[in-house]
C-alpha cells in the first residue's frame, strides 16, 4: 500500500501542469459544482462534462489505466452509499428482488448520482494527479483559506504517509508469520492491525507534539510564506465557468 | 563555546536528586544528580529503560521533575522558563519522523526560527543556509518521506542547529543508519562546539564524540568517568546491560 507517487503527473510537462495550481484548483471546483448542480437524468450534460474531464486528463498525459484505477475506489464508495436510492424512491417497479423493488425513479436517481460523482471525482483525481500537495496548499492559501487550516492539512498530509508506512510494516510482519489464511481470520487481522496502528499513531502524535514544543511551538502554527497572491487566473477560470453555465442551462431547456 | 553563563555558573546542566515517574507508571528517574560543564561532550549510556530518553526530555523542559531541581543554561527547569530553555537547548529525537512533521524540509527547518519570531524571509534564509551547510539544499522542497534515512537524520539535526542552540541534546543520533550515513553524522557532530549531551547504545559513536560518559541504571547514575575508562571496564558495561 503506497501512494508515494500520487502526484507523479505533476512532474510531466503538459498544458495542464503549465497552468498555476490555483487555476487547476478553481477549474476543478467549477467542474465538480457544475456536475453537482445538474438535474436528474441530464445524461448528455453529464457525458459532456465527463468528456471534458477525460480530455483534460489526456492533455495532462495521465495514463487512462492510472486515471481509472484512482477513480475506481472513491466511485465504488459512492456506489455503495447510494445503493439505497434504487429502492427508496417511489415509482414503477423495474426489477423485484424478493421484498425489495428497484424502481424507475430509483434507477434515475442512482444513475444520476453515479454520473455526477464520476465527473466530480474525476476532476479531483486529475487535480491530485497533476499537482504536488505543497502546490495545492499554496493554492488554498492564495484563495485565503485560514493559515491554521492549511497548516493542519500539511500536518495531516505528512502523517498520512507515516500511518500508511506503519500499517504496511504491521501487515508485512503479520504475513511473514503466515498470518490470516482465510477470510474470517484476515478480517480479524485487519482489525488488529488497525488497532495497533491507531495506538502507535497516538504515541507518535505525542512525540511530534514534544518535538514541536521543543522548537518553540506555542499553539500557533507559523507560516513560512505570507499567503501568495492568486494572480490573474480569471481568464481560464471564467472560460470554465462559462462552459459549465452553458451546460447547466442546456440541461434545463 | 560558553565557559560560564551570565551568572558565572560553569555548568550548562545541573540535576540535583531528580525524581520522575510517568502517570500511572513506575518511577523512571530515582534521585538522579549530575553536572555537565559548558562545552563538555557527554555520553549518557544505559540499557533500555534506564531513563536516558526521559532525562533528555527534562533538559528541554518537556517533562518537569516530580522532585529535585534541574538547572539548564543557568535557568531552572520549570514552566516559566520553558520557552527560553527550549531556545537554548536543541533536542533531536530518536526517530527523525517525529522531528520532521511539515510538508517540506524547508518548512521544517524554518519552524524553529519562525517560532522565535524571525520574519518569514529571514527564517527562510536561515533555513536555506542551514540546509546548504549540511548539503541538503537540493532537498529543501521535498517531503521527509522522500529522503533516505541518513538525509532524514541530517535534516532533523538541521531543524535544531538552525536556531544556534548553546546545548545540543541528541537521542540515539545514529540509530538505524548505515556505515556511510553514520560516519556523516559523526563527522558533523565532531565539528560542533556546543555542549553536547548524547544518549546512545552505540559505544563506538560515544567514544568518537564524547570525552565523558555517564552510565544510568534504574533512573540513577551508576558511573561517571572519562569515556575510555568507562568503555574499557567490561565488568561495568556488562553490569549495566551495555555488553
Amino acid at each position: 500500500m503506497s501512494f508515494h507517487h500520487l502526484d507523479h503527473y505533476a512532474q510531466v510537462e503538459s498544458p495542464i501542469t503549465r497552468r498555476s495550481p490555483t487555476v487547476r484548483l478553481l477549474v476543478t471546483v467549477v467542474l465538480a459544482v457544475g456536475a453537482a448542480l445538474l438535474p436528474l437524468g441530464a445524461w448528455p450534460q453529464i457525458a459532456t462534462l465527463g468528456a471534458i474531464v477525460l480530455g483534460l486528463a489526456a492533455l495532462a498525459r495521465v495514463r487512462p489505466a492510472d486515471f481509472l484505477r484512482r477513480l475506481a475506489v472513491p466511485l465504488a464508495f459512492v456506489g455503495v452509499v447510494s445503493v439505497g436510492l434504487l429502492v427508496l424512491a417511489p415509482g414503477q417497479t423495474v426489477l423485484a428482488l424478493g421484498p425489495v423493488a428497484v424502481t424507475d425513479a430509483g434507477l434515475l436517481r442512482f444513475g444520476s448520482a453515479i454520473g455526477r460523482a464520476a465527473v466530480a471525482l474525476g476532476a479531483a483525481v486529475l487535480l491530485v494527479s497533476t499537482t504536488r500537495f505543497t502546490e495545492l496548499l499554496e493554492a488554498l492559501r492564495s484563495l485565503r483559506l485560514p493559515a491554521t487550516v492549511t497548516a493542519a492539512l500539511g500536518l495531516a498530509y505528512r502523517f498520512l504517509y507515516l500511518l500508511t508506512d506503519e500499517v504496511e510494516r504491521l501487515r508485512r510482519a503479520a504475513r511473514s508469520r503466515n498470518a490470516a489464511a482465510g477470510s474470517a481470520p484476515r478480517r480479524w487481522l485487519l482489525v488488529g492491525i488497525a488497532a495497533t496502528a491507531l495506538q502507535r499513531s497516538f504515541d507518535r502524535s505525542e512525540r511530534v507534539h514534544h518535538a514541536m514544543l521543543g522548537r518553540g511551538f506555542t499553539g500557533r502554527l507559523p507560516s513560512l510564506r505570507p499567503a501568495p497572491s492568486a494572480g490573474h487566473p480569471r481568464l481560464e477560470v471564467a472560460a470554465a465557468l462559462l462552459l459549465v453555465v452553458v451546460i447547466l442551462a442546456s440541461a434545463r431547456l | 563555546m560558553i565557559a560560564a553563563d551570565a551568572a558565572g555558573d560553569p555548568h550548562a546542566v545541573r540535576l540535583d536528586r531528580v525524581e520522575f515517574a510517568y502517570p500511572r507508571g513506575a518511577a523512571v528517574l530515582t534521585g538522579l544528580s549530575l553536572r555537565i560543564r559548558h562545552g563538555e561532550r557527554v555520553a549518557i549510556l544505559g540499557a533500555n529503560g534506564a531513563g536516558k530518553s526521559t532525562l533528555l526530555l527534562h533538559l528541554n523542559a518537556l517533562l518537569l521533575p516530580v522532585r529535585g531541581t534541574i538547572t539548564v543554561a543557568g535557568l531552572p527547569v520549570d514552566d516559566s522558563h520553558a520557552r527560553e530553555i527550549r531556545r537554548r537547548v536543541g533536542l533531536v529525537f530518536q526517530d527523525p519522523d517525529d522531528q520532521l512533521f511539515l510538508p517540506t524540509l524547508l518548512e521544517d527547518v524554518a519552524f524553529g526560527p519562525l517560532n522565535e519570531g524571525l520574519p518569514p524571509l529571514a527564517a527562510e534564509a536561515a533555513a536555506r543556509d542551514q540546509l546548504r551547510s549540511l548539503g541538503l539544499e537540493p532537498a529543501a522542497d521535498r517531503a521527509a518521506h522522500h529522503l533516505s534515512g541518513g538525509e532524514k537524520r541530517l535534516a532533523s539535526l538541521a531543524t535544531v542547529l538552525v536556531s544556534r542552540p548553546d546545548i545540543l541534546v541528541l537521542d540515539e543520533p545514529t540509530a538505524g543508519l548505515d556505515a556511510r550515513a553514520r560516519r556523516r553524522v559523526v563527522d558533523l557532530l565532531r565539528r560542533r562546539t556546543e555542549t553536547l549531551v548524547l544518549a546512545t547504545h552505540d559505544l563506538d559513536v560515544a567514544r568518537a564524540l564524547c570525552a565523558r560518559a555517564i552510565v544510568l541504571a534504574d533512573g540513577r547514575v551508576t558511573a561517571d568517568a572519562p569515556i575510555r575508562r568507562v568503555l574499557d571496564d567490561t565488568a561495568l558495561l556488562e553490569a549495566n546491560g551495555l555488553l
